[in-house]
Formats: structure tokens, C-alpha cells, sequence
């Protein structure tokens, strides 16, 4: 079937098909007894009316005859009446009769009942003419069925055939409609029996279509079910994570809220602290500038003292020359006295007091020679002690220009920390800026992860929800899977 | 010394080089004592007995002449007259490793010569008994003496002249 036709175009059509057939059946059925009906009609209302009709003919005939009679007997124009009565409305019947008839053989006998009757009522006429009060009735009565008797039998015979030309027409026209009932019955049978077949074909197809449809259908919506399940279980998970997340992130932001805190606390301390620190490094310039005043006195003094003690030096030095003058001299004068001992030896007696004095010369020579050599330990020692008094006050000299130096560096130090503790005290207050702000938006994330929380949850609970939808929808499915199909599982 | 004694030591000097002069000149130099010279020869220290010297000069210009022997270093004009010198060291068969000689001793009576020496140490007169005669002592090294500073071998000048072959 085509697939442009949804299914309910397909049941439609399958239904408006089955509704046709049975519409057609119903039309044929209805067609069939209407023609039965018309014609048991036929039958009963007309032919049996005609025979009724006809059966009142002779009635009425009759009682026309017994009116006439009775007219006869008593004379009491009434009868007269009653029999014009019974005579009009025999014309009557008959030409109702005439209207109804259809076959020319009836409208024969009908104009032969007609004339019949006329002829009938002629011989009535006559003999109610004849009467006469003083008449007997008996003459009368035997007037009457010697004159009008051959006319009413007459009559009465054609009434009798068209009686039974109406009987036969009855029959034939009762077997007539029993066989168009038989054979509405039949075609009704058939055509039942088609639509039956053909309603089985499309309850077949459709049934086919419709399982098939449904089955696909089905399988879809399982298919989509579980998908539908699983990811709104995944939804329902994710929403977990992100409410655990959430949770885990409210937490996060309200330590780094404390943080934030803190630091901006631990900043103002900074400042606090840098600001002493600035104070103290103040101090500690003013220190260190008298420390390097005292400093610079006392390099001019130690400057002072190495220019003495160099002065002192140099005076050593020229007495050193001085006593090696001495020292040679003392030398020369200890030689010159041992070749003077040498020559008194080698002048004898006469030598000796020479001699004597020679050893003289000479102890004053070796005494001398003593002397120089204690004047020449002192002025080494004087010398020893220039060099270590100039070496400490260069030393010292070294130390106070260190000191100067460490004074310079202190004050420069100073000077740095005074510098770094500005840089310091912006900075802190850069950062009690800048951690306010943080807090602001710190704050404002916590409100917005407050709100995401919320939809979190919100969303958690339509996943919940999908969830259910989806497990209903797995349940129809299957419901209807066994409408199609009841061995059908899930 | 201490600065005390410098002070002093000048007081005493005087009053010592008064007293020299008070006092009455010796009987006789005391014959025990023996003046002494301690000389530094090369990397030796001798003492040698200053009377056995003619004097003790310093050596001026030593001309060096060719010589046959290896102590003589040469000849100096000494007081006018020509001498011969030889290195004391050398004569001693000691090294002197080429030191300028800065005194020379007259020696050889009249036939003098001239024993150059590196430096004059000491003038000691120290008591006859101080000289021992050294053991295995060997051509002019047959005496000790012991003076401060450790013993010292003492040439024997004459031993020495006669050792170069003079007088």
C-alpha cells in the first residue's frame, strides 16, 4: 500500500471499503425488501385490497341485491338509498379497481364487470320500477331472480374471474417477490459473502500493516524509550555530579570568600607593619648619618695618627742611619784598636801600656758596638711598633673605611627599605583593592552558583521525571506491542 | 736592654772610662789571657790568636795574578808595599763559595802575606786554659776553644804559613 497513506488514511479507506460493501449490502438489502416489501405490498396491501376490493364487489353486489329486495319487501325508500349506496360505491371500487389494474385482461373484465353491473342494475331498476305497494313480495322476489339473477350471476361470474385472475395474480405475484426475495438473498449471500472476503483481506492487510507499522513503531519507541532512559539517566547523573560539583564550588567560594578576608586582613597588617617599618628605617638613617659623622672624625684621626706614626718612622730611620755611623765607626775603631794591641804586643815592655790602652779603645769600642746594637733593637722595635701602629690604623683605617662603607650601605639599605616599604604599603593597599573587589565578585559568583544550583536541582528532578516518562513510555510500548502481537516481550 | 739601662749605661760608661784611668795600669797583661779573633772564613767560623797576627786590615783592591795555586787570590797593596794574599778559607780547604773577602790578616813576619777572610766575628780574650788541644786535629787546626756559642777549631798561623810553604 502506498506510504503516502498514513494508517489512518488506510483504515479509513479499509473501513470506508468494508462500510461501502456493507453500505452496499445495506442499499442492496434495503433495495431487496423495499422490492419485496413493495411487492408483498404489492401482494398484500394491493393485490390482496384487490381481492378484498374484489371480494367487496361481490358484497356489495349482494348487498345491493338485498336492499333491492328489501326495498322490494318493504317499500321504505331508504333501502332504495342504501342500494344506491352499495351501487355507488361498487362504481366507486371499480374504478378504483380501474386505476389499480395494470393488465389489459383485467381492465377487460373490469369494463366487462362495469357493463355487467349496469346491466344488473338495469334488471334492479326495472323490477324496483315495477314495484308497487300493492305488489307481492314474493312475486317480486321471484321477479327479481328470474330477471336479475342471470345478470347477477353474470356479474357475479365475471367477478368470480376477475376473483380468480386476481388470485392468480396474487400467487404470481407472491411467487414473484418470494423469488426476487430469494434472489435479493442470494445476491445479498454473495455480496456478503464478498464483503466478508474482502473485509478479511483487509482486515488482513491492515492487520499486517498495522502490526508491521506497530512493531516498527514499537521498536522505535523502545529504542527511543531506552535512549530516553539513558540519557535521562545521564541527566539525572550529570545533575548529581553538577549538584555535587556545585556543592563542592559553594564550598570552594566560601573558602576563598575567607580567603579573600584574610588576605585583605593580612594586607592592612602589611601596611601597618610597613608603615613602622618605615619609621624605624628613618631612625635608623638618622643613626647611620651621625654613625658616619663619627666615622669620618675618626678617619681624620686615624689619618692624624699614620701621619705621625709615618713621621715617626722616617725619624726612626735617620737615627738608624745615625747608629750605623755609630756602628762603624765603633767597627772601625775596634779594628784599629786590635792592630794597636797587635803592634804594643809586637813592641814589648815598651807597648804595654799602649797596649793597655788600645783595650781600652777597644772595650769602649765593643761597648759602643753594645749600645748600637740595643739602640738598633729599640729603634727596631720602634720601627715594629710604627709598622703595627700604622698597619692597625690602616687596619682601623681599613675597618672605619668598611664601616663607612657598611654606613654607606645601611643608609643606602635604609634608603631601599624606606623605598620597598612605599612599594610595600601601595601594594597592600592594591591588594586590600583588589581582594575587595574579589570578594564583590566572589559574592556575586556565589549568588550565580546558587542559582545554577537551583536549576541543578530543578533539572535533576525533570530528569527525574523524563525518567518516569520514559519508563511509562517503555511500558505503552510494550502494551501496545502486545496489542499487536501478544507473544511480543518487551 | 731596657730604656733603663741605655740611661743608666751612659752614667756607667763614664764612671767606668774615669775609673780606667784612676786605677793603676795593670802589672803585666795578665799573661793567661789570650786575645783571640773569631773569623768567619767561608762558611767556617775559626778563631785565630791575634798576636800571632801582624795586624788586621782591611784588604782593599786584590789584584788577581795567574798562580799556580788556587789559594792565592791575588796581590794588594798594603801601606805602601805589595803583599801576597790568600784566601783563608782555601788555605783552610774549606769552600768559600766566592765571597768577597773584607779583612785581611797580616801574617809571615817579614815575609808577609795577606790572609783575606770574609767577616771578623769577635774580639775575646779569653783564659789560656780555654784552648784545649782538639783531637785528630790535622795541620794548622790543632786547638779548640770554647767561647760562647759553641767551640770553635784555632788556627795555628805559623802552622798555616807553613802548610803554603812560607817562612
Amino acid at each position: 500500500m502506498g506510504e503516502r497513506f498514513t494508517f489512518s488514511h488506510k483504515l479509513a479507506g479499509a473501513l470506508g471499503a468494508v462500510v461501502a460493501i456493507a453500505v452496499a449490502l445495506a442499499g442492496v438489502a434495503v433495495y431487496a425488501l423495499r422490492d419485496v416489501v413493495a411487492r408483498k405490498d404489492e401482494v398484500i396491501d394491493i393485490s390482496s385490497q384487490r381481492m378484498v376490493d374484489t371480494e367487496r364487489l361481490s358484497s356489495l353486489v349482494w348487498q345491493k341485491v338485498a336492499e333491492a329486495r328489501l326495498y322490494l319487501l318493504t317499500g321504505d325508500r331508504r333501502y332504495l338509498g342504501a342500494m344506491q349506496e352499495a351501487r355507488d360505491r361498487f362504481e366507486a371500487l371499480v374504478q378504483t379497481l380501474e386505476r389499480e389494474v395494470q393488465t389489459e385482461e383485467g381492465r377487460q373484465l373490469l369494463k366487462d364487470i362495469d357493463r355487467a353491473e349496469e346491466d344488473h342494475q338495469k334488471a334492479v331498476d326495472a323490477i324496483v320500477a315495477a314495484r308497487t305497494p300493492e305488489s307481492r313480495a314474493d312475486v317480486l322476489a321471484q321477479n327479481l331472480e328470474r330477471q336479475v339473477g342471470p345478470a347477477r350471476q353474470k356479474l357475479l361470474g365475471l367477478l368470480g374471474r376477475f376473483v380468480d385472475r386476481e388470485e392468480r395474480l396474487l400467487r404470481e405475484q407472491r411467487a414473484a417477490s418470494t423469488e426476487a426475495a430469494a434472489r435479493a438473498i442470494r445476491l445479498l449471500i454473495a455480496l456478503t459473502v464478498a464483503g466478508v472476503v474482502l473485509a478479511a483481506v483487509l482486515a488482513v492487510l491492515l492487520t499486517r500493516a498495522l502490526s508491521r507499522r506497530i512493531s516498527g513503531a514499537v521498536q522505535h519507541v523502545q529504542s527511543s524509550s531506552a535512549e530516553l532512559q539513558a540519557s535521562a539517566g545521564q541527566q539525572a547523573t550529570g545533575a548529581k555530579e553538577q549538584a555535587t560539583a556545585m556543592a563542592e564550588i559553594t564550598t570552594t567560594i566560601s573558602e576563598l570568600l575567607a580567603t579573600s578576608r584574610q588576605i585583605a586582613e593580612s594586607a592592612q597588617r602589611v601596611a601597618a607593619v610597613a608603615a613602622e617599618t618605615a619609621g624605624a628605617a628613618r631612625a635608623g638613617d638618622a643613626t647611620v648619618r651621625m654613625g658616619q659623622e663619627s666615622m669620618g672624625s675618626i678617619r681624620r684621626q686615624t689619618d692624624l695618627i699614620v701621619n705621625h706614626m709615618l713621621e715617626l718612622g722616617r725619624k726612626s730611620q735617620q737615627i738608624g742611619g745615625i747608629v750605623e755611623i755609630i756602628d762603624e765607626l765603633a767597627e772601625q775603631t775596634n779594628i784599629l784598636a786590635i792592630n794597636a794591641t797587635i803592634e804594643a804586643a809586637g813592641a814589648g815592655e815598651a807597648g804595654r801600656r799602649f797596649a793597655v790602652v788600645a783595650e781600652e779603645i777597644r772595650k769602649l769600642a765593643d761597648r759602643v758596638g753594645g749600645s748600637t746594637k740595643d739602640v738598633r733593637t729599640l729603634i727596631e722595635e720602634v720601627r715594629a711598633a710604627v709598622n703595627t701602629t700604622v698597619m692597625a690604623t690602616e687596619s682601623g683605617s681599613k675597618t672605619v673605611d668598611a664601616g663607612a662603607r657598611q654606613f654607606g650601605d645601611v643608609a643606602a639599605s635604609f634608603g631601599h627599605i624606606a623605598g620597598l616599604v612605599a612599594t610595600t604599603t601601595e601594594v597592600a593597599r592594591e591588594i586590600e583593592l583588589s581582594t575587595k573587589q574579589q570578594t564583590t565578585a566572589v559574592e556575586q559568583v556565589n549568588v550565580a552558583i546558587s542559582n545554577v544550583a537551583q536549576a541543578t536541582r530543578e533539572a535533576e528532578a525533570s530528569s527525574g521525571q523524563s525518567l518516569q516518562t520514559a519508563s511509562q513510555l517503555a511500558d505503552m510500548s510494550r502494551d501496545l506491542a502486545r496489542l499487536v502481537q501478544p507473544k511480543v516481550a518487551a | 736592654m731596657s730604656e733603663r739601662s741605655t740611661t743608666a749605661g751612659a752614667r756607667a760608661l763614664r764612671e767606668a772610662f774615669d775609673a780606667a784611668f784612676a786605677a793603676p795600669p795593670p802589672a803585666g797583661q795578665r799573661q793567661d789571657e789570650v786575645p783571640l779573633l773569631v773569623l768567619r772564613a767561608g762558611s767556617t767560623r775559626v778563631a785565630v790568636r791575634a798576636l800571632e797576627t801582624g795586624g788586621l786590615l782591611p784588604p782593599g783592591r786584590i789584584e788577581p795574578v795567574p798562580s799556580g795555586r788556587r789559594e792565592l787570590l791575588g796581590v794588594a797593596g798594603i801601606r805602601g808595599t805589595l803583599l801576597p794574599v790568600y784566601g783563608l778559607a782555601r788555605l783552610l780547604g774549606v769552600e768559600d763559595a766566592g765571597e768577597v773577602p773584607r779583612w785581611l790578616l797580616l801574617a809571615g813576619g817579614s815575609a808577609r802575606v795577606g790572609l783575606a777572610f770574609g767577616a771578623v766575628e769577635a774580639y775575646r780574650r779569653v783564659p789560656g786554659a780555654a784552648l784545649e788541644a782538639a783531637s785528630g786535629a790535622a795541620g794548622a787546626l790543632r786547638e779548640v776553644v770554647q767561647v760562647e756559642g759553641g767551640a770553635l777549631p784555632v788556627v795555628s798561623i805559623p802552622a798555616l804559613l807553613r802548610e803554603i810553604g812560607l817562612s
